[in-house]
């Protein structure tokens, strides 16, 4: 598994370098070399996804355990030794929870190609490069088991997309860009500076005093003696500077519509699949583990800063004309839910969120790529502008139904599944909260609940505008058009291995969450704990540790979810 | 448990659901090339839905082989009734005998039901949601009901969707942009296509065996609503209603979704029945055990789990206490779980048993609130009259008989779990509902919305009796209405059918032309308007009956009584409006009444049948006793023979025995208030419509305000645009601008000021102090980079090529290095 872990890592890179060199001799060499590519990618990816073992759910998290191993990983030593004094190594390996999020990159990147079939004219070569090693970037940021590996991936993303956008974008496309960049270098860089730091305090605390970069040393360390809770807050808020404005939590969220309109599809695709899910992936793998009081002390912020988002993004995306704008701001009201899952801090709401993380991946990007289908064929996004497409594309209007619907979470498509777990965690957070939080947190889960009503509205008014209706008389015409018809092969097959995603996530929700929940469980476990300890009476706080030890309590607690019964 | 045939069931049942969901996935992807313009599409659909109804009647079949009739249920339980009536009077003096003959205090009689899952969706550690079902008698007879009356409708749409067999289908009531109607291929197909779906998810919703698969069942029939109302996609109006009714059924599932995180939160578990092993141990007992436990005689009790749920800190604590004397060990947390269940008991009295009755209350009415969005009650009634916008036949089979039942089925199937708070509620609902929607059925001209209106306002009487106590009753409506309510609307469609219009104002005089269809039509009128021995007026009568029990029980609350009764005046009034209207008289429009035929076979057949139906249903079989009542009374949810109970919150509020409703005394009183009403509002029909001697214009002049209040629908719409809609829209334009102008501006003005710090500190201090230090490093770069320029070629091609290869060489060197150093 090692070595298809690592090929997945550089056939993108090599796929880039032949693309990049197959000359201007037209789009039809290069955009065939990054298909081959990203397909060759893709089944590798594939391999190594579907091997990962569906793990037996742990009962119980000992304290102090090591973290767990991942079911593939790859290490060398890039600088130092583990010994010290410095130790960084290129580590890779998937776990529970980065495992899908590594599979979602990887189809997604093929989808991108495939969108971009005709649409890209303008120097395919060097096009086909940058999203290749944007893909490399990001199969490695999933990958990385290094706090510098990460970063080092991290910021490689950001490149390809920068060129992407203001290079291939639409009309305002620098601005875009560079608006694009530096917001979040802005951020990334905070957070550097915040992962340094950790890394430094945590050397002091090793028993060799050694500057450790490797996840799995840090994470040790910090669990068997944590950070001062002060401390905790402030790494926490250099941590939460960039992964939020990724993310993006409102009210950090102003790049993304921008982005999203000037980018052209393919970069669409990317960024709301992959790329913000970056920011929420970092929140569960650096501030959960590593900062268990700080996760504790800003839970009830990034709640509220959650459930603002999920109603104002919903109620702006009402309003909004352009389809790209529209499904844009729907992204930062889904973010929303899964930010508030991962925060629930429990089982359920954790595995909820990550689920919910892949969901929106799968489904807004899917969104994306219909809505350039219908650009590239109409010339226009204006909703106002659009109608009847149901009849003149019939296939299309089934494949955008169908993402509707699973953004809306319909049971039976991936939405719901991720939606539910999400809603049952934050509301089990509420039920098991002590007295004086208990109402505050179940006030934000009811509201943030009605963002299922909002959804339906924006979506469904949408669909009314663009599909149904009567066809506007600049389009009547429009089916003579050789060019004009539906679903072309390479659409096709950019749009069905989604769909297949979306039905069968929907359908079989526990095959994937089987596989998160070995790693997700202690994680979420841990918070739970950290949770109560802060919040919980007096007389209960000093049982809380020794509660930890013993599984039986499940019994007597009622109910299974509340984390005294948990660990 | 020994096997019987009643083991068979959840197989047929199990497969009565899969047959539609079979004949679904063919249709969707070899309808259109089923025979010409997909013809046979439709005989797929209907082989679908006829292997569902055979199933289920073979498993109505079993049923009463194995269960019996449950006649002597219904006798035996009157007799019980008025005994206990009696006993009660009397207990003063022969104490001993009557606490054991009455009803009160026997031993409550449990249900046959069949609870089991076939697959668990979610893994461990998650809310369990499961494929599971759980069949009782009610299960059983929603599914005779439900697939029979699908099948007619199947067959029934082979003829109203025939004009969809065409090349190309005219559709008036669609302009293109230069206002021409507009033209189109026929959909046939997907009209089945679509109905096959429903009918896979109503079924599946019957036989849920926990409240998550009913919500996802629930969810399901709604797409199907949505697709079915905006079949027309080209009508502007279609589209509008399909949203309409989608969002407004969202707001319904917001409550819930609340509804069912505060039972996982209070109960920890979804599922109705209690899971066994196999020695027929319980192992999980499902919601309805444990809010009715058997060894509290099935009365109301708010679980062990939900008062240490609500009693949380203090369960906490105790385990704390334990652990820090005894050490962490399994001795300390046997001692702590027996503390807590023994101390479960005077947590229950004081204020967490009250949080926990809270959560019950909050279950219940969120769960409720899901059924008021799906049953259109009273303030979400407002989407079904415009979800007329579908065809005829979607709106007999889902917008009158099925799906929005499915509400008052969930209430039905809920019921025991419901507080009397609760029940109060859906009460008080209900009666709101049925008045508010008769009166607007007085004014409309619409054939099929008059039709709508009657149908919330039957629902309303439905939720009515299941709220106040009478689940024999609301669910018996539930069956006969869907019989005679299918048979009008597909009367009503036969009639659009064949004037083209749905305005009754320019119908008339059509009983000559249309004899099928006007008849059945009476017939389903008679069994609206609950003329005796018509199925409706049975049901009719056990509602009203009912609502006076809850009167006399509970004094101040004649209320429901009396809505019920004037409800019952006016639906006579309306029914008989729209048939004089439609079918008597002369013709108002004579071009209209040229086109007009009696429709074909394949649509007035049905009619027949169910007009049939709609008269007899509510018959019991003579000699065996065999009737819907006594097929429901099997079903009766343990512990609520006796009554719901006593509530909580309100001491006063009290649930007796339905049973008692059905004493010779009250029984009468219904029935001829009942009856007298029905007369005073047919009678009113004929003044006014029939033979005209009181204009209908003169009427509506003289009370003008209330005729304006009715014409528009108490103006519901409107004051849902400007209370909702609008405000919701002009906030979300503010928000839009708030974060282009704000939010976005400050970010830029951010970048600004940095922009602007940049160029000060670069004329300030760079020029000064640093350009000294900066040129000479500029000169050495400047001769590095003249020896680099041959490198450099202004191609962008070149330079990627020169990035990817030299990243590649790094990334390898790097390896080696790294491998050669750790090794």
């Amino acid at each position: 598994m090692t070595t298809w872990l690592l090929a997945s890592l550089v056939i993108p890179v090599l796929g880039a370098a032949v693309a990049a060199g197959v000359g201007p001799s037209g789009h039809r060499n290069a955009r065939w070399v990054a298909l081959v590519a990203a397909t060759l990618t893709l089944v590798v990816a594939a391999v190594v996804v579907f091997s990962a073992p569906a793990a037996p759910v742990p009962r119980i998290t000992q304290e102090g355990a090591p973290p767990s191993e991942p079911f593939v990983s790859w290490q060398r030593q890039w600088f130092g030794s583990p010994q010290g004094p410095v130790d960084i190594r290129l580590a890779l390996g998937l776990d529970g929870l980065s495992l899908w999020l590594y599979g979602l990159s990887a189809l997604l990147v093929f989808v991108a190609v495939l969108i971009s079939w005709e649409e890209i004219t303008h120097r395919p070569g060097t096009y086909y490069a940058m999203l290749l090693l944007l893909e490399t970037g990001l199969l490695g940021v999933f990958a990385a088991r290094d706090v510098l590996l990460f970063y080092v991936f991290f910021e490689f993303t950001l490149l390809p997309l920068f060129f992407l956008i203001g290079i291939w974008g639409h009309e305002q496309r620098r601005y875009a860009a560079v608006k694009f960049f530096l917001y979040t270098l802005a951020g990334s860089v905070l957070t550097f500076l915040g992962l340094l730091a950790i890394v430094l305090l945590a050397s002091q605390k090793h028993p060799q005093g050694v500057l450790s970069f490797y996840l799995p040393t840090v994470q040790q360390v910090l669990q068997q003696d944590p950070l001062p809770r002060a401390l905790q807050w402030w790494l926490f808020l250099a941590l939460f500077a960039g992964f939020a404005i990724k993310v993006p939590l409102w009210p950090f969220h102003t790049w993304l519509p921008l982005a999203h309109v000037e980018a052209p599809t393919a970069g669409s695709v990317l960024l709301a699949g992959v790329l913000l899910k970056v920011g929420s992936y970092g929140f569960v793998r650096f501030c959960l583990p590593l900062l268990p009081q700080g996760t504790v002390d800003w839970m009830p912020a990034i709640w509220w800063l959650s459930l603002v988002g999920i109603i104002y993004a919903a109620l702006v995306a009402l309003v909004q004309w352009d389809i790209k704008r529209m499904i844009a701001y729907s992204s930062v009201s889904h973010l929303g839910f899964c930010m508030l899952g991962v925060f629930a801090l429990n089982r359920v709401g954790l595995q909820g969120g990550v689920l919910q993380m892949i969901n929106h991946g799968l489904s807004t990007a899917g969104l994306f790529a219909v809505v350039g289908m219908i650009y590239r064929r109409y010339h226009t996004r204006h909703m106002a502008e659009l109608g009847g497409v149901a009849r003149q594309l019939p296939l299309l209007a089934v494949v955008l139904m169908i993402l509707v619907f699973s953004s809306i979470g319909l049971p039976g498509l991936n939405g719901f599944a991720g939606e539910f777990l999400i809603l049952a965690g934050a509301f089990n957070r509420g039920w098991t909260a002590p007295a004086g939080h208990s109402a505050t947190l179940l006030l934000v889960a009811v509201l943030a609940t009605s963002g299922v009503v909002l959804g339906a509205w924006y979506m469904l008014s949408m669909v009314r505008q663009v599909l149904f209706g009567p066809v506007p008389p600049a389009h009547e015409n429009l089916s003579q058009k050789t060019a004009f018809s539906d679903l072309r092969w390479y659409e096709l097959a950019a749009v069905v291995p989604l769909l297949v995603f979306v039905l069968w996530i929907g359908l079989q929700p526990g095959f994937f969450l089987s596989r998160m929940q070995g790693d997700l469980f202690p994680m979420a476990d841990r918070a739970a704990v950290a949770y109560y300890q802060t919040h919980a009476p007096a007389q209960v706080k000093t049982g809380a540790r020794s509660l930890q030890k013993d599984s039986p309590l499940a019994e007597v607690a009622p109910v299974g979810e509340s984390p005294k019964t948990q660990n | 448990m020994t096997g019987t045939a009643l083991d068979y069931l959840p197989v047929l049942l199990g497969w009565a659901v899969l047959a539609p969901l079979i004949s679904f996935a063919l249709v969707v992807f070899f309808g259109p090339k089923m025979g010409r313009h997909g013809r046979l599409a439709g005989y797929v659909s209907i082989g679908g839905i006829l292997t569902a109804c055979v199933l289920s009647f073979i498993a109505l079949g079993i049923w009463l082989s194995v269960e019996g009739t449950g006649a002597d249920l219904l006798h035996h339980g009157q007799h019980d009734a008025s005994h206990a009536e009696s006993a009660h009077a009397e207990s003063e003096h022969h104490g001993a005998e009557s606490q054991h003959g009455t009803a009160e205090h026997a031993p409550a009689r449990v249900p046959r039901t069949l609870f089991g899952t076939w697959y668990v969706l979610s893994p461990p550690g998650v809310p369990e949601i499961g494929i599971s079902y759980y069949i009782d008698c009610l299960t059983v007879v929603m599914f005779a009901m439900v697939s029979f009356i699908a099948l007619l409708i199947h067959i029934y749409s082979l003829g109203y969707m025939a004009e969809e067999l065409a090349d190309e289908v005219v559709d008036h009531e669609a302009h293109t942009s230069d206002g021409a109607h507009v033209r189109r291929r026929g959909r046939f197909h997907r009209f089945f296509q679509y109905l096959s779906l429903f009918c896979f998810s109503m079924l599946g919703l019957v036989l849920s065996g926990n409240v998550a698969m009913t919500f996802v069942f629930w969810e399901l029939v709604g797409v199907c609503s949505y697709f079915l109302i905006g079949f027309y996609i080209e009508r502007r109006s279609a589209n509008l209603a399909a949203n309409k009714a989608f969002i407004v059924n969202r707001v319904g599932d917001f409550g819930m979704i609340v509804g069912l995180m505060a039972l996982w939160g209070s109960l920890g578990t979804f599922n109705y029945g209690d899971t066994l092993d196999e020695q027929g141990h319980v192992v999980r007992p499902g919601v309805f055990s444990l809010i009715r436990p058997a060894e509290h005689g099935h009365r109301l009790w708010v679980p062990d789990k939900a008062v240490q749920a609500a009693a949380e800190e203090e369960v906490a604590a105790v385990v704390a206490d334990h652990l820090r004397v005894h050490g962490p060990n399994s001795q300390a947390l046997q001692a702590a779980r027996s503390e807590v269940q023994a101390r479960t008991a005077s947590w229950r009295q004081g204020p967490q048993g009250r949080m926990a009755y809270w959560l019950l209350i909050i279950a219940g009415l969120g769960i409720f609130c899901g059924c008021v969005g799906k049953s259109a009650q009273f303030p979400l009634h407002v989407w079904l009259p415009d979800a007329m916008e579908g065809p005829t036949p979607v709106s007999a089979l889902v917008h009158s008989a099925t799906m929005v039942a499915a509400g008052v089925y969930l209430v039905g199937r809920f019921f025991p779990a419901f507080v009397p708070e609760v029940l109060l509620v859906v009460a008080v609902i209900g009666a709101i509902t049925l008045f508010l929607a008769a009166t607007i059925a007085i004014t409309a001209v619409d054939i099929k919305r008059v039709l709508a209106y009657s149908t919330v306002s039957q629902l309303g009487y439905m939720m009515l009796a299941l709220g106040t106590g009478g689940w024999l009753a609301g669910l018996f409506h539930l069956i006969t209405h869907a019989f005679f309510k299918s048979l009008l609307f597909m009367c009503s469609g036969s009639v659009i059918h064949a004037c083209h219009t749905n305005d009754m104002r320019r119908m008339g005089g059509l009983l000559k032309k249309m004899p099928y269809t006007g008849y059945t039509m009476l017939v389903g009128c008679l069994a609206i308007a609950g003329a005796p021995f018509f199925s409706g007026f049975y049901s009719k009568d056990y509602i009203i009956a009912q609502t006076i029990q809850f009167g006399l029980d509970n004094p101040g609350w004649n209320i429901f009584y009396y809505a019920a009764t004037v409800g019952a005046a006016i639906t006579a009034f309306y029914m008989f409006r729209l048939w004089f209207m439609t079918f008597l008289g002369k013709p108002r429009d004579e071009h209209v009444y040229e086109h007009v035929h009696e429709s074909p076979p394949t649509m007035w057949v049905p009619l027949v049948i169910l007009a049939v139906l709609a008269v007899s249903v509510a018959w019991s079989v003579p000699g065996v006793g065999l009737s819907i009542e006594s097929l429901l009374e099997q079903a009766r949810p343990a512990g609520t023979e006796q009554g719901v109970g006593t509530g909580t919150l309100l001491a006063d509020l009290t649930y007796r025995s339905e049973h008692l409703s059905h004493q010779e005394a009250i029984h009468a009183q219904a029935t001829t208030v009942a009856t007298l009403a029905a007369l005073a509002g047919f009678l009113l029909a004929v003044v006014i419509y029939a033979k005209g001697w009181v204009s209908a214009e003169e009427v509506a002049r003289q009370f003008r305000p209330i005729y304006q209040l009715l014409w528009h629908k108490w103006w519901f719409d409107e004051l849902y645009q400007a209370v909702f809609v609008r405000p919701v829209h002009f906030v979300a334009q503010l928000i839009a601008r708030f974060d282009r102008v704000v939010i976005d501006g400050i970010i830029d003005g951010s970048a600004r000021a940095v922009t602007a710090f940049s160029a000060w500190a670069d004329r300030v201090i760079d020029r000064a102090s640093v350009d000294g230090f900066v040129n000479l490093l500029a000169d050495w770069v400047y001769n590095l980079a003249l020896r680099l320029r041959t490198v450099q070629t202004g191609r962008l091609r070149q330079y990627v090529v020169f990035i990817v290869v030299g990243t590649v060489a790094l990334f390898v060197l790097v390896s080696f290095w790294a491998s050669a150093s750790a090794g």
